[in-house]
């Protein structure tokens, strides 16, 4: 029998992306929507509290800081830890996961605005850490190229060991507060963390105390070798990325061993299924918005795309070609996400595809599974999944999110919680408590690289 | 018509509890609420009431005070303002990023999201963070030099304002026909190039609804200066007499007019910071006790460090060991501070005792105690002798001691026709009489320096 979820409720955890227009890019092109919706912080409130009312654990953004392509869609744009500061401004329950790179950032920086976002959230922040893999990124920061992947994961570990060890650099008694006195801390009980490493050095501590939930949730999405390994060490929460159960059940059996052998419960990593989702009241409706929704995406730039991103030839690429796999080179090429990579090639290697099919198939290029139907379909979907094994829960991410981020919250969500399998109301006021996980102190922590915590 | 008296500029600067050392411990404020977001929503709501220009937040990436006495500085400035931004709709919102210890691309990108998610509301000061433990969580052993870190400074905001503009208007045309959602020929790289920073663009997020963001900086010395001169359309100051204000105000303005720029496109408001009173008497008592909350073991520490002394060296009853102090030149922290608090015990002759009552265990702004009709006298005298075009405001705590600011001083200034009755804009521009600077095409391979001429 598979592995359930933790503590064994039965019950699956559920994030909502509020990435606009949706995962399909290209979706601002239809009547009716603003396409300047993603600069609109109104458009977010609506979402947010439609999030909040369905009692979703978290919304979440993606990010990279450059702009990308913006020629045909448009980008994430505002920075995202910020614009939920302004976002969770009088909301409660609903946790927030904001995406940060560990390539183009400092750690003492990062550590700081994401603990004070914790603060001011009263608990409900997490981190999504990702190593940016675009080159328009590189060039922003000062340099050429990105750094290869193999030492954007060696300074992403290091990254998250100093976050993580000025995130606790005060014990929990060391604010004393006494009026009478005048005493106000402890010095003695907050300390510096003297970090000495490839990439950085630091000695910290931070300037300020632990929030609500200890410290923000670190969420990790990354498919390849480098990732699974980080994700052992730090994750509380894993996104990622299948398009069979057969690989989820193994990428979740697999992360949870990569805990247990950092020492930590493999219960205190929390795997999340990413879903993009089509819903509507009736199952021809919901294909009637797909077909809609396809005929936004420009297919021949699309498929081009595909192409350099599996490193085939691009005079073998078309929309209406079958790709063969004897075409693709013999491992992931640095051009796209590994994940995604390894999910396309599972994809090729049971069924004749072509372009069009495939870029159909993961909602213009994203690369996670779609699922199309009515909210009842949606619903099975979703429970088949969970009782494999292949997820504690999923992030779903409208195609359109003008129509389906509600229609899910709307009308999926309480199905699911009709069938016990997701929460009527929220089980405390913070993110981690949303997730099931462990207070952070408890959490067996990976040796140190540096010698003593407390230095 | 009666041409209207010259209006003051007031800011809220939402320092912890309040600036002096003791704050957190006065009746009817908390220790811990400098890390909970409703202490912040409440003076910057009690601040757009009351009409000021902005909400200002100080900062520091490090722990630079002892929190055996004080809390310390605490949350990150972008993220509490943008949650600020939706509890209010017309104040303008500053906060303090370092350009030391920041790239410019991620800077430029979150002042420019403040300022998408306030309307145009936001503004930078610019601070070249002068200690040495902030320094030494960004692998340095004590702060960039002076000089060099003024450098930095000038070509870091060089770049961030490059990218300001690297959106024509109208690059946004989402022509659903064709397909195109951006004019790309209207989205230009900065591919900037310079001594200190490689960064080619262009930002991620569009042109700002008041032209660009207002840039904020402070700095007495030679360098700091120049660069206000250069770069600042807020400048603020810490100056202990009008005389010295004056000096200040003109210097600035003098020297920005040697960058093409006018007297009015520069702000100059000296900090001040307030304990507000009905009567002489109640002023007094206030003042008394604001003075005993501050543990005296902390101010003596505080003191030592500013002025770069060993703590053993100072003792209450005597005078500062003036034999014994560095050459400012020499300091490594603010020059500023280190010369004010020099200068004004030894003009007046003052113990160590009666030094730390006079900083009250604040940041070494100037303190002013009165009743409402004298804190606007020497606000106005101030303004009316060429010092001061208004001021960035330290209530001695808060939110309490800003209560009785904007409820007595702000209606007094009022009354004498000194401040705003009502906003008269919408972005932290307009509040300030602030140009709106026109869209600059940046030239191609000539990286940021386009902008910035």
């Amino acid at each position: 029998m598979p592995e359930r979820s933790a503590g064994g409720s039965g019950q699956f955890h559920l994030n909502l992306s509020l990435w606009t227009p949706g995962q399909l890019r290209t979706s601002w092109r239809l009547p009716g929507r603003d396409p300047l919706a993603y600069l609109d912080v109104e458009n977010y409130r609506r979402l947010v509290r439609i999030a909040q009312e369905a009692r979703v654990d978290a919304v979440l953004l993606g990010d990279s800081p450059s702009l990308g392509s913006v020629a045909g869609s448009p980008p994430q744009g505002l920075d995202p830890p910020m614009l939920f500061a302004n976002l969770a401004a009088g909301t409660a329950g609903i946790g927030f996961v904001a995406t940060s790179s560990s390539t183009y950032n400092h750690p003492y920086n990062l550590a700081r605005r994401y603990l004070s976002f914790d603060h001011l959230t009263g608990g409900r922040g997490a981190v999504n850490v990702v190593t940016s893999f675009a080159p328009d990124a590189a060039a922003n920061f000062g340099l050429e190229q990105p750094p290869a992947k193999e030492e954007r994961y060696r300074r992403a570990n290091e990254f998250l060991e100093v976050v993580t060890r000025l995130w606790d650099a005060w014990d929990a008694d060391a604010v004393i507060a006494d009026r009478a006195s005048g005493r106000w801390g402890d010095p003695a009980k907050v300390h510096a963390i003297d970090y000495h490493g490839e990439f950085f050095d630091v000695r910290g501590p931070l300037s300020i105390p632990p929030s609500p939930q200890g410290r923000p949730v670190i969420v990790q999405a990354g498919g390849s070798e480098g990732g699974l390994g980080l994700a052992g060490r730090f994750a509380d929460a894993v996104f990622t990325v299948a398009q069979t159960k057969d690989r989820a059940v193994s990428f979740r059996n697999e992360i949870r061993r990569r805990a247990a052998s950092a020492g930590r419960h493999p219960d205190s990593v929390k795997i999340s299924l990413g879903v993009v989702v089509i819903t509507d009241e009736t199952d021809s409706k919901a294909r009637g918005r797909e077909q809609e929704l396809y005929e936004t995406i420009p297919i021949e730039a699309a498929a081009a795309m595909l192409g350099r991103q599996l490193g085939i030839d691009p005079g073998k690429v078309g929309p209406d070609v079958v790709i063969d796999p004897a075409d693709l080179p013999p491992g992931p090429t640095g051009a796209g996400p590994e994940g995604f990579q390894i999910s396309t090639r599972a994809l090729l290697a049971a069924a004749p595809l072509t372009a069009r099919q495939l870029i159909y198939r993961s909602a213009g290029g994203g690369g996670h599974r779609l699922v199309v139907g009515a909210p009842e379909q949606i619903a099975d979907d979703l429970e088949a999944w969970f009782l494999a094994g292949a997820a504690d829960g999923f992030t779903v991410m409208p195609a359109d999110t003008a129509a389906d981020f509600e229609n899910f919250a709307r009308y999926v969500v309480p199905i699911l919680q009709c069938r016990g399998l997701f929460h009527d109301d929220y089980p405390g006021p913070t993110l981690r408590e949303n997730y099931g996980l462990p207070w952070p102190g408890q959490v067996a922590r990976p040796a140190l690289t540096n010698g003593a915590r407390h230095a | 018509m009666p041409e209207r008296p010259r209006q003051l500029h007031v800011n809220v600067n939402i320092l912890q509890a309040g600036v002096f050392g003791g704050s957190w411990r006065f009746p009817g404020t908390g220790p811990l609420s400098s890390y909970r977001l409703d202490h912040y929503l409440r003076v910057a709501r009690k601040a757009e009431a009351a009409l000021l220009d902005a909400v200002f937040l100080a900062d520091g990436a490090a722990i630079r005070d002892n929190i055996r006495y004080r809390p310390t500085s605490s949350l990150e400035p972008t993220i509490v303002l943008t949650a600020i931004a939706r509890v209010t709709e017309r104040i303008g919102l500053i906060g303090t990023l370092s350009s030391s210890f920041n790239d410019p691309f991620n800077v430029a990108r979150r002042l420019a999201t403040l300022d998408q998610l306030s309307g145009g509301r936001a503004g930078w000061n610019v601070v070249t963070t002068a200690d040495a433990a902030s320094a030494r969580n960004f692998g340095l052993d004590q702060a960039v030099e002076h000089g060099l870190r003024y450098e930095i400074a000038a070509e870091f905001v060089a770049v961030v304002r490059a990218l300001w503009q690297s959106w024509e208007p109208g690059a946004l045309v989402a022509d659903r026909e064709r397909g195109v959602f951006a004019d790309t020929s209207k989205i230009h790289a900065i591919d900037h190039h310079g001594a200190h920073f490689a960064v080619a663009g262009p930002l991620n997020v569009p042109g700002s609804p008041q032209g660009e963001p207002v840039i904020v900086q402070a700095g007495a010395s030679n360098d700091g200066r120049a660069l206000a001169a250069r770069v600042g359309e807020v400048v603020f100051t810490a100056a202990d007499t009008r005389a010295a204000a004056r000096e200040y105000y003109l210097d600035v303005k003098s020297r920005a007019a040697a960058f093409g720029r006018r007297p009015d496109e520069i702000v100059i408001l000296p900090g001040l910071s307030t304990v507000v009173g009905s009567t002489d008497a109640e002023v007094r008592q206030r003042r008394e006790l604001l003075s005993e909350l501050v543990h005296p073991r902390y101010a003596i520490g505080r003191l030592a460090g500013q002025l770069g002394l060993p703590e053993e060296t100072l003792a209450l009853d005597r005078p500062l060991p003036f034999e014994l102090l560095p050459e400012p030149e020499q300091a490594t922290g603010s020059r500023t501070f280190h010369g004010i608090v020099v200068e004004t015990a030894r003009r007046e002759q003052l113990t160590v005792r009666q030094l730390l009552h006079r900083l009250g265990g604040g940041m070494g702004h100037r303190i002013v105690a009165g009743t409402p009709e004298q804190i606007a006298d020497t606000m106005i005298d101030w303004v009316d002798h060429g010092a001061a075009d208004g001021f960035n405001v330290m209530p001695d705590v808060l939110p309490e001691g800003f209560d009785d600011f904007a409820d007595q001083v702000i209606p007094e200034l009022q009354r004498r026709g000194r401040f705003r009755t009502g906003y008269e804009g919408t972005t932290l521009r307009q509040h300030l009489g602030l140009p709106e600077p026109a869209y600059v095409r940046p030239r191609a391979g000539a990286g940021s320096g386009a902008v910035d001429e």
